[in-house]
């Protein structure tokens, strides 16, 4: 891993642990907001200048910030004691504002020649050209007193979602991971464990002197509840999410802060703001996706308020044996679960980029997206629903890539047999289409609930929801025409809700009935299966009622 | 055809190696149908709904006329304007109501110029996807090798297209057609013929 790439790794680390955006930190250097996106995404190189100014704003040694993403906040934290002892840029006090006792003052400690190659500790004496403690007892004396506990501090960053699916950085564990600081910082050999000092964990890395006056660590920006912080910086587009939210201030402005005229008014211009983020978020996309291709027959409308012949398998079951049990008179404590944004996540989905074409191989090309003509195969678990939703005509059916996809995971899984291809109209796709304007939706939806701005929440809701109900042949989107689009994305919703009941059901819940298109009943502890909340992808129990009993 | 003589130069007996398309023009003529009849009344005339927005639509001189001119008698229409809330058509005279409707929409909508104003957007105009013909049955060395999907915005050309599509002047269409595609790059032409047109409006 070169140089430029853990210093990527740190950034984004010290971002997160500073609860920074992108353009906080740009503020702090003196760039903008795009070139710190640049630079961090590999389009631009960081400089050496732009690596002082960095050590500037965090207030860290230069060394430090090249160490590695674990050292760096070690050493923001103070818990780690920096490489460089008193090497602070100039003209940053060497004591800011600190929250911890100070530590045992440093300049009464004789002058140290380098971690003790034992317990890493600064160590005064050396034994044959390595620095060392002369015994034991020197080694467990040599951590530094103002060591205060760290992990109460609650510095362990809170993210929202114990299901994050981020890239999991060194930040996410606050203090080091044990294995990051094995490879990343340089051990010492054959380094003996001493009693670990009262720290959180047991792999010392092996530093410098004494730790410097501890650094103040940066407040977090949003004044979000305790517990709700941002997700990692760089997770969402910056200009974006600041589309959204300009565009509510300005909205509510124009009202003069009436809410309830604002909220009319945003959802009044859901569509054509949805399509400007849309627009915006492909600038920079490796596909230009087709909005108007010529519509294939088995997609056109039959009539202008009717659907055509794609079956998205809106899920429609009821556990027949618990419910029979229930007429018999077995009580069962059943709880209506609820997804969040259904068809905000549904949006990752694999979307078809150009018109589509007939392939008659009978073969899926996991690299194409489309709609298949397919005869599915025999579904007899009852205790599970059926993937294809409830169908009740044997035959062939048109269904989207979603359900097929799904279809082919059931069959993998050894649920069913796969199903027969007939014919397929597909096209090249690719999974990231939508996924920047998601990522986008996503961010300004977390940061509303945080701050509890229920206008934001209505707002990116009616643009999601009117996006995909719109990109059909609607007359309300005359931007986009792709019905293909739309069946891909609402099969998707409705996939992820079946994967949902399948994950209850593995996990030994009982599932009770699937219906609409998020709504999910089980019999059970279903806490210990999906998390609670209001985010992308926790659940909210909508009620419970009993099932059975006495009348 | 008309257009430049520049237009058709590159394309011999279109079709002679199994190239499958249309001409531009008539590419262009399908889209205009289509934004046309992608408006208005949405219920279908089947539906008591639909039947009735439809007659009360054609209650004018202009609409009965329209009427008489699809063929219904002159006592059926006094019988129908009577009261247009009970009636039961024919399925042929259904039809026809249907086809009276859509004759006075379509003339309204051009008379009123919303067809151009929608068009027009504001100066903006409108982006059109060129999709080029279907090659697949082509043999690989008579296969004209660069032709791609193309998207453009496309002004200045709409008021043009509507007049001559409304007096279904196809001579005129190729013409515009030409002018839309001049300005794609050195071998415009490759795309007189397409494969399908679409229109954002």
């Amino acid at each position: 891993m070169g140089v430029e790439e853990i210093l990527r790794l740190t950034i984004a680390a010290l971002m997160a642990q500073a609860g920074e955006r992108q353009s906080d930190l740009a503020a702090g250097l003196g760039l903008s907001q795009a070139q710190v996106s640049r630079k961090q995404g590999g389009g631009a190189h960081w400089s050496l200048e732009d690596v002082d100014r960095l050590a500037a704003h965090y207030r860290l040694p230069v060394l430090d910030l090249l160490a590695g993403p674990t050292h760096a906040v070690g050493v923001l934290h103070g818990a780690t004691p920096p490489l460089q002892p008193g090497a602070l840029v100039p003209g940053i006090p060497a004591v800011p504002p600190v929250r911890l006792p100070a530590p045992a003052a440093p300049a009464a400690m004789p002058p140290t020649l380098g971690p003790c190659v034992l317990c890493g500790q600064p160590a005064v004496e050396d034994v044959d050209g390595f620095p060392q403690h002369l015994s034991a007892e020197e080694c467990a004396a040599a951590v530094p007193a103002d060591r205060s506990p760290l992990a109460p501090e609650g510095e362990v960053l809170p993210l929202v979602g114990a299901g994050e699916s981020l890239p999991l950085l060194a930040s996410d564990a606050a203090l080091p991971l044990v294995p990051e600081g094995e490879t990343l910082a340089p051990m010492p050999p054959a380094v003996q464990r001493q009693e670990p000092p009262a720290r959180p964990t047991s792999d010392p890395e092996p530093v410098g002197a004494a730790p410097v006056a501890a650094v103040k660590p940066t407040v977090p920006a949003a004044p979000g509840p305790a517990g709700l912080r941002r997700s990692t910086p760089g997770y969402a587009s910056g200009t974006l999410v600041e589309q959204i939210s300009g565009r509510v201030h300005e909205v509510l402005a124009a009202c003069s802060g009436d809410m309830e005229a604002a909220q009319a008014e945003l959802i009044k211009r859901a569509i054509p703001d949805v399509m400007t983020l849309l627009k915006a978020s492909r600038v920079a996309g490796r596909y230009e996706h087709s909005e108007f291709p010529p519509t294939q027959e088995i997609l056109r409308k039959k009539s202008q308020k009717g659907a055509d012949e794609i079956w998205e398998g809106r899920p429609k079951w009821r556990n027949s044996e618990i419910f029979a049990a229930a007429k018999r008179g077995e009580e069962t404590e059943v709880t209506a679960l609820d997804m969040n944004a259904a068809y905000l996540s549904a949006m990752k989905a694999w979307l078809p980029i150009g018109q589509l074409r007939e392939d008659t191989s009978g073969i899926h090309d996991p690299r194409k997206a489309g709609v298949h003509l397919i005869t599915p195969a025999a579904w007899d678990h009852t205790t599970l629903p059926n993937p294809l939703g409830n169908r009740m005509e044997p035959g062939e059916l048109w269904v989207s890539e979603s359900t097929l996809r799904l279809l082919l995971d059931c069959a993998r899984q050894g649920l069913a047999d796969a199903p027969v291809i007939h014919r397929s109209l597909v096209s090249g796709a690719s999974e990231a289409l939508l996924e920047k304007l998601r990522r986008a939706l996503a961010e300004a939806r977390k940061t509303a609930l945080a701050e509890n701005d229920e206008l934001t929440v209505a707002y990116v809701k009616a643009m999601y929801s009117k996006f995909v109900s719109t990109i059909g042949e609607s007359s309300a989107n005359r931007e986009i025409r792709r019905p293909d689009w739309m069946h891909i994305i609402r099969a998707k919703a409705f996939a992820n809700l079946w994967m949902k009941a399948h994950k209850a059901h593995k996990a030994g819940l009982h599932v009770v009935e699937i219906s609409g298109t998020d709504e999910l009943h089980v019999a059970g502890d279903w806490r210990t299966v999906f998390p609670e909340g209001r985010d992308l992808n926790q659940v909210k129990e909508k009620n419970t009622y009993i099932l059975g009993g006495k009348r | 055809m008309a257009g430049s003589p520049d237009l058709w130069s590159r394309w011999g007996e279109f079709g002679k190696f199994n190239t499958r398309g249309m001409k531009g023009g008539e590419a262009l003529i399908l889209e205009l149908n289509r934004i046309v009849y992608s408006s208005g009344i949405a219920s279908p005339v089947t539906s008591r709904r639909g039947l009735a927005a439809r007659l009360r639509y054609l209650d004018s001189a202009a609409g009965r006329a329209a009427l008489r001119e699809q063929g219904v008698s002159a006592r059926t229409i006094r019988a129908w304007m009577r009261t247009p809330g009970k009636i039961t058509p024919t399925p042929a005279n259904r039809e026809r109501i249907d086809s009276a409707y859509w004759h006075r929409r379509r003339e309204n909508l051009i008379r009123s110029g919303w067809l151009k104003r929608h068009l027009d957007n504001d100066g903006r105009g409108r982006r059109m996807e060129i999709y080029p013909v279907d090659q697949s049955q082509v043999p690989a060395e008579r296969a004209r090798p660069t032709l791609q999907q193309r998207s453009i915005t496309v002004r200045y050309i709409w008021s043009d297209l509507i007049d001559a599509w409304a007096t279904q002047d196809a001579d005129t269409i190729d013409e515009i057609w030409d002018d839309v595609i001049s300005d794609l790059d050195s071998d415009y032409n490759a795309y007189a013929h397409v494969s399908s047109i679409g229109i954002g409006a």
